[in-house]
């Protein structure tokens, strides 16, 4: 892909969070597509100031100043396309995840089947509530009507019934919808998205097409046994942009800039994942976490077959009250590898929820962020790996399956105080299998180029594999049963320079070996007792061709799930241990 | 850059919205006076629905029943119209079993809407009425003292208040001997013990103004039946120099105690308002601060949150102790020591 034609086009990309507003600027130099600069500002949606433009506007003024090129007119307006080299873009792309979470009412024949693949649809974007109707419902049909009109959902998607297969069911709850669309006011009905039974298309038109927008995607079980959210959750992106743009003032004006391509922040994250798996097939999937205020986001692509899920109560910012409501606080004190007390976790997450922004100066409130994270992101894990693609190859039940690379973003890891913070967050909240590559998306950008991926497909793919990311390494986890201390695997590593290396790696253990970017080696790797290490089947070996990156090879041992002990001190002395190991 | 933004004003002209739950009968007009309790409009409670299967009640397939209905879809009953019928020998019929509107007739079931009685809306602030706004709401302005905080928990209250707290001991004071608190909105300090609460439960509270509320008891707060609004923080924060004054003015006086959750998204925050005799005052308004050399902030993240200060000057991006980048900005404390804080981490004080 390095030798790819590529005509001198530049790119804007403007990421609107809820907390920051980025612009990054991308342009060919030296014949590669390349990430040149950032600039970022407090998102301006919400009040006192309540419209996006002028966070925008202080992002492009901090991109102007580090690139010396000039983005918007006298009067404020962007310079879309670009006159000179040193004067407007050629290209923008602009991804969204500022706006409040909708309510969303998810319907569906079964509660165990469709129902269940409805509501993986809707974590696709971003929600408050959710109210779910199915045939199990024991209210009566008056009583469903009762609680839409008291939902009031922002939008309503419906599935149900395989193709060709039973009808009578499902049209008795579009019946329930249509006589409740009726009975609210017609500028206040929302939008709905039929993916279920296609053979029922004309019913379903003649039955609510005639009261508000209705939307036709593919069904999200063809079958029973196959479920396809994805081509669904393309259509609901744009219902959701949609909905955004009626509540946020100059978005709509954001989206014809950028040419139609005003997406969902998880979406066009999920978008970029999808992208990596079609452009480097392989036996692996791959896989993002996105870890910001407003939510976690978790995208894993095997083959071009997407998973998303968004999880705002996952998020580091202002759902965090409502979500520690809802739990023991001891569940995330457990991922503190320091003594701090329970009061002062409790306090100081309150807090977080209430001024999200706010940024850990203290070794104690970095200590509990970084706690947080690891529980948020082993949380969203869990959760998810059910709605993963078949293709995805799982080495144990509840296990994240194998997946490279793996690319990080967020905040709390992008901006981590130093990469040994970044790279055991990722570790622990992730707990990898098999043979893996961790990067991170230092920049924040990968919402905005996914964004991009459609449009300007080859630039992305040098981006990618440009130093816009970076690479932190190559994880090797063994997985088995033994006892502490125990060798679990023999490594053998030959240089490219000729030199030599080996290296035992003991239950329970981090061990790393640096391998530094420019440099390259290839492993020979011996599992013992039956372990697996993801080549293929437990017990089996063989040879990994490795380049470098920040840390190298990691080797880690320490058990799946993570072997945690209870005692602080102990944790706290096994913290500082890996920590030792990755002072490279 | 714009900072969250929290005001404790000992004078200042208020706009309040007094929205409706679902679209109603607005009763007063613009230029009105209203007290605490007047009812500014009217808001149907959502109505229910019920669906008569008439096919099955009359015995006759759902095709051939059409000609049986006596009302259509749109008409209004009382109760015990006769819906429809009658048929054979028996003259059966279906009656409405109680007054409604008819919304739907199809496949032999009629579906009838049910309205609840109209809900009264009242105001819980004196003011004159500024605006209508359609059928939605109405906004009043008011004059008063406002005193914002960083927690609710969803509930309001108008009513006397009474300020317990003193400056040498900032701790909540309230006893089982304080039965004259009952219907009174408390003011006090901190709340670290679950006693309290459960005290100014049994005394029957009006609602709760507190410094800081102990981060255990945050589900205890949230739970309460009376309003509970906490001022600084959760943890051991007394009361702010700037708040005290302006309690301690006027505590036996009336206050509307708006214990809502602080919404980002529309900027809206719980807060306790004293309305005063109108007088000339500045409006509160929603405008973006410019940060400036001698305004005034609080810190809002540890090592010293809830301490208060004046912004010295912003000097650029910096590297803090335990590796964070920030923003940062240099505060005169009021302590008299100067401090390097993140910029994020600070709110304005107006």
């Amino acid at each position: 892909m390095d030798n790819i034609y590529l005509p001198a086009e530049s790119l804007l990309a403007l990421d609107i969070g809820s907390s920051m507003t980025r612009a990054a600027l991308f342009d060919v130099v030296e014949d590669q597509f390349q990430y040149l600069a950032s600039g970022a500002a407090p998102t301006t949606a919400f009040p006192p100031i309540r419209e996006i433009r002028r966070g925008i506007r202080w992002a492009l003024d901090e991109l102007s100043a580090a690139t010396g090129r000039q983005f918007v007119d006298q009067d404020g307006r962007l310079l879309l396309p670009a006159s000179q080299s040193d004067t407007g873009v050629n290209h923008l792309s602009a991804t969204y995840s500022m706006a409040p979470p909708l309510k969303i009412l998810a319907v569906g024949l079964s509660p165990d089947c469709s129902l269940e693949s409805t509501k993986r649809l809707a974590r696709s974007i971003h929600y408050q509530q959710l109210e779910t109707l199915s045939l199990d419902d024991s209210r009566k049909p008056e009583e469903q009507v009762d609680v839409i009109l008291k939902l009031r959902p922002d939008l309503i998607l419906v599935s149900g019934g395989t193709d060709g297969g039973a009808t009578r069911s499902l049209l008795e709850l579009i019946d329930i919808l249509s006589l409740a669309c009726s009975l609210i006011p017609e500028v206040s009905r929302p939008p709905i998205l039929f993916a279920g039974n296609q053979t029922l298309q004309p019913q379903v038109e003649s039955s609510l097409g005639r009261l508000t927008r209705l939307v036709f995607a593919a069904n999200l079980r063809p079958q029973a046994d196959v479920e396809r959210i994805e081509p669904a959750m393309h259509q609901l992106a744009k219902l959701y942009t949609q909905r955004c743009k009626q509540l946020i003032p100059w978005l709509a004006r954001l989206e014809e800039l950028s040419q139609g391509e005003l997406t969902p922040s998880g979406y066009a994250f999920g978008r970029l994942m999808r992208f990596l798996s079609q452009v480097h097939p392989g036996r692996n999937g791959v896989m993002g976490i996105d870890l910001g205020a407003s939510g976690l986001t978790l995208a894993a692509a095997f083959s071009g077959d997407l998973a998303l899920q968004i999880y705002p109560e996952f998020g580091m910012g202002n759902h965090l009250s409502k979500y520690l409501d809802s739990i023991s606080l001891k569940n995330i004190s457990d991922w503190l590898y320091t003594d701090i007390p329970i009061s002062f976790t409790q306090e100081y997450l309150l807090h977080k929820s209430l001024y999200p922004d706010s940024l850990p100066i203290t070794s104690e409130a970095l200590a509990v962020e970084q706690a947080l994270a690891r529980f948020m992101m082993r949380n969203g894990i869990q959760q998810s790996i059910g709605g993963f693609s078949s293709k995805a190859i799982l080495n144990s039940p509840g296990l994240l399956p194998a997946v490279e690379p793996i690319f990080a973003s967020g905040s709390v890891l992008a901006k981590a105080p130093n990469l040994s913070d970044c790279i055991l967050m990722l570790l622990d909240g992730l707990q990898p299998t098999g043979i893996t590559t961790l990067v991170l998306d230092q920049n924040l950008i990968a919402p905005a180029i996914g964004a991009a991926a459609t449009r300007l497909p080859g630039q992305v793919v040098q981006l990618l594999s440009s130093e816009a990311f970076l690479h932190l390494g190559t994880v090797i986890t063994a997985v088995g049963n033994a006892r502490p201390g125990t060798p679990v695997m023999r490594v053998k590593i030959n240089f490219d320079d000729g030199q030599e290396a080996s290296l035992e790696v003991r239950q329970g253990e981090l061990q790393v070996w640096p391998i530094k970017p420019g440099q390259s080696a290839r492993l020979q790797l011996s599992p013992l007792q039956q372990f697996d290490i993801g080549m293929g089947s437990p017990g089996r070996g063989g040879s990994l061709r490795v380049t470098g990156s920040s840390f190298g090879v990691i080797f880690d041992a320490r058990g799946r799930p993570l072997y945690r002990p209870r005692e602080i001190s102990q944790r706290s002395d096994l913290y500082a241990g890996w920590l030792n190991k990755l002072a490279i | 850059m714009p900072l969250p933004k929290r005001t404790c004003s000992s004078l200042i002209r208020l706009h309040r919205e007094i929205p409706l739950p679902v679209p109603g009968k607005i009763l007063v007009r613009k230029g009105q006076w209203v007290e605490p309790g007047d009812v500014v409009a009217q808001a149907p409670v959502r109505p229910r629905h019920i669906t008569l299967d008439i096919s099955r009640s009359l015995g006759l397939p759902a095709e051939e029943i059409d000609d049986y209905f006596q009302f259509r879809v749109g008409d209004s009953v009382t109760g015990q119209d006769i819906l429809a019928g009658p048929v054979g020998y028996a003259q059966r019929v279906v009656r409405a079993p109680s007054a409604g509107k008819i919304v739907r007739i199809a496949n032999g079931k009629l579906t009838l809407q049910i309205a609840g009685q109209p809900q009264d809306i009242k105001t819980e602030l004196p003011g004159v009425v500024v605006d209508l706004i359609a059928d939605q709401g109405i906004m009043i302005e008011m004059t008063g003292a406002l005193i914002q905080g960083v927690w609710g928990n969803g509930r309001t209250y108008f009513g006397k208040y009474l300020l317990l707290d003193s400056r040498e001991d900032s701790e909540l004071k309230i006893n089982t001997t304080d039965s004259p608190l009952k219907g009174m909105i408390v003011v006090g300090g901190i709340c670290d013990l679950p006693e309290k609460l459960k005290l100014a439960q049994e005394i029957g509270v009006g609602g709760l103004v507190i410094s800081g509320l102990a981060a255990n008891l945050y589900e205890s707060a949230a739970r309460a039946p009376f309003p509970v609004l906490v001022l600084e923080g959760f943890g051991q924060y007394p009361l702010s120099p700037q708040a005290y004054q302006i309690l301690a003015m006027h505590s036996g006086k009336v206050m509307g105690l708006n214990a809502r959750p602080w919404d980002w998204y529309s900027g809206k925050r719980p807060e306790a308002v004293i309305p005063l005799e109108p007088e000339e005052a500045p409006l509160a308004t929603n405008q973006l601060g410019v940060i400036q050399p001698g305004q005034s902030v609080r810190v809002i993240s540890p090592p010293v949150f809830g301490m208060r200060g004046t912004l010295v000057d912003i000097p650029g991006t910096r590297k803090f102790s335990n590796g964070i980048l920030g923003l940062s900005a240099t505060i005169l404390l009021e302590n008299g020591s100067e401090s390097i804080f993140p910029l994020a981490n600070l709110e304005f004080i107006d």
